[in-house]
């Protein structure tokens, strides 16, 4: 495989799976893209994700990264499909309300990518499973809405030294940057303490929700293969009412209690 | 001199708008700056900037410009300057 940079997956994948011509004819299109090729694509085959919550953002994340040939992705979500859950949950249907989420999200990937290998654990993360779920997976993406479940991903991607693409939303807002261990803040580093404001059910639309999606699952590609920047950082603020996208500069704090010493 | 304020998410949903201008003594820091916006708006700010205790909520996004500062920062603020509030927002 071509060393390329972004994630290391020499230690985490020893069964590496070359490119077949399959490959080569489901991913013609990306694989024009002039820095990714066949060396990227196979960094895809090769990598896995956690996706915690594959609600609203992350069914979209799901659907993505399913898309562009991710080799595996780890679903944890626990619940069953609600009606309430289908404006935004894209990979949620009405005939599957009432039955467990993460059954309906990796029957509709693997409708889209039969080859994709998808792991649903019908638990949303806690401090009881966090470890095992983020050591099990080169690349996590949080698409969670409470924020205890985010501090345990955080804390553990960065003692597992592990990329985590954060992503959020809001009414018609979305906020969302990458968290690289020991390079860049981390979660604790923004918000150190649990957020006053929040509230566990908030207003928002499914077109929101899908653009942070999708924007997070181009972060995954990014950092997965190796090409482009990702938002290593810095954390894109964008309100979708006027279509005001700005990037702000994140500050680390080296007295965080959580990176502080990487 | 003025400052522009943009506030975003829940600080929009407390306070009506978006974003305004205010006119501040020089000089001003940014924690100056941002006790003297709950002097202004009252109790509809007050808790998303501050604990029951009266000290900064340390999980506030304060960007002076593009460049995020940490909460209690005492960074003078300019005349022309623009401030935004970001408050924490999540997944689902």
């Amino acid at each position: 495989m071509t060393n390329l940079p972004g994630i290391d997956q020499s230690d985490m994948n020893p069964r590496h799976q070359p490119l077949s011509n399959d490959d080569r004819a489901i991913y013609e299109w990306q694989l024009r893209v002039p820095d990714f090729g066949e060396a990227g694509q196979e960094r895809l085959k090769n990598a896995s994700v956690l996706i915690s919550r594959c609600g609203g953002l992350g069914s979209v994340v799901a659907y993505e990264l399913a898309a562009a040939g991710v080799g595996k992705i780890v679903l944890a979500h626990a619940g069953t499909v609600k009606p309430s859950d289908l404006n935004r949950q894209l990979l949620m249907t009405h005939d599957w309300l009432g039955k467990p989420r993460v059954e309906s999200a990796a029957r509709r990937l693997n409708d889209l990518n039969p080859e994709l290998e998808t792991e649903i654990v019908p638990e949303n993360v806690s401090a009881d499973n966090v470890q095992r779920l983020v050591d099990q997976v080169d690349l996590i993406v949080d698409a969670t809405p409470l924020f205890e479940e985010r501090f345990a991903l955080n804390s553990e991607a960065v003692r597992q030294r592990k990329p985590l693409v954060e992503c959020a939303m809001y009414e018609l807002e979305i906020q969302i940057t990458t968290i690289l261990p020991g390079e860049t803040p981390c979660l604790n580093c923004l918000y150190p303490n649990h957020p006053a404001a929040w509230k566990r059910e908030f207003p928002v639309f499914g077109a929101v929700s899908g653009t942070v999606g999708c924007l997070g699952a181009m972060e995954a590609i990014k950092v997965i293969s190796g090409i482009g920047e990702p938002l290593a950082g810095e954390m894109i603020v964008a309100d979708l009412r006027n279509m005001n996208f700005r990037k702000v500069l994140l500050r680390r704090d080296p007295q965080c209690a959580i990176c502080g010493a990487l | 001199m003025t400052v522009k304020l943009k506030y975003m998410s829940q600080l929009k949903a407390a306070l009506g708008i978006s974003q305004e201008e205010i006119e501040i003594a020089t000089p001003c820091t940014l924690d100056q700056l941002l006790s003297g916006l709950v002097e202004k708006h009252g109790d509809n700010l007050k808790p998303l900037l501050f604990d029951q205790a009266g000290t900064f909520q340390r999980s506030l996004l304060i960007c002076l410009g593009d460049q995020q500062l940490p909460v209690g920062d005492t960074t003078p603020v300019n005349d022309g300057d623009e401030v935004t509030l970001i408050v924490p927002i999540s997944g689902g």
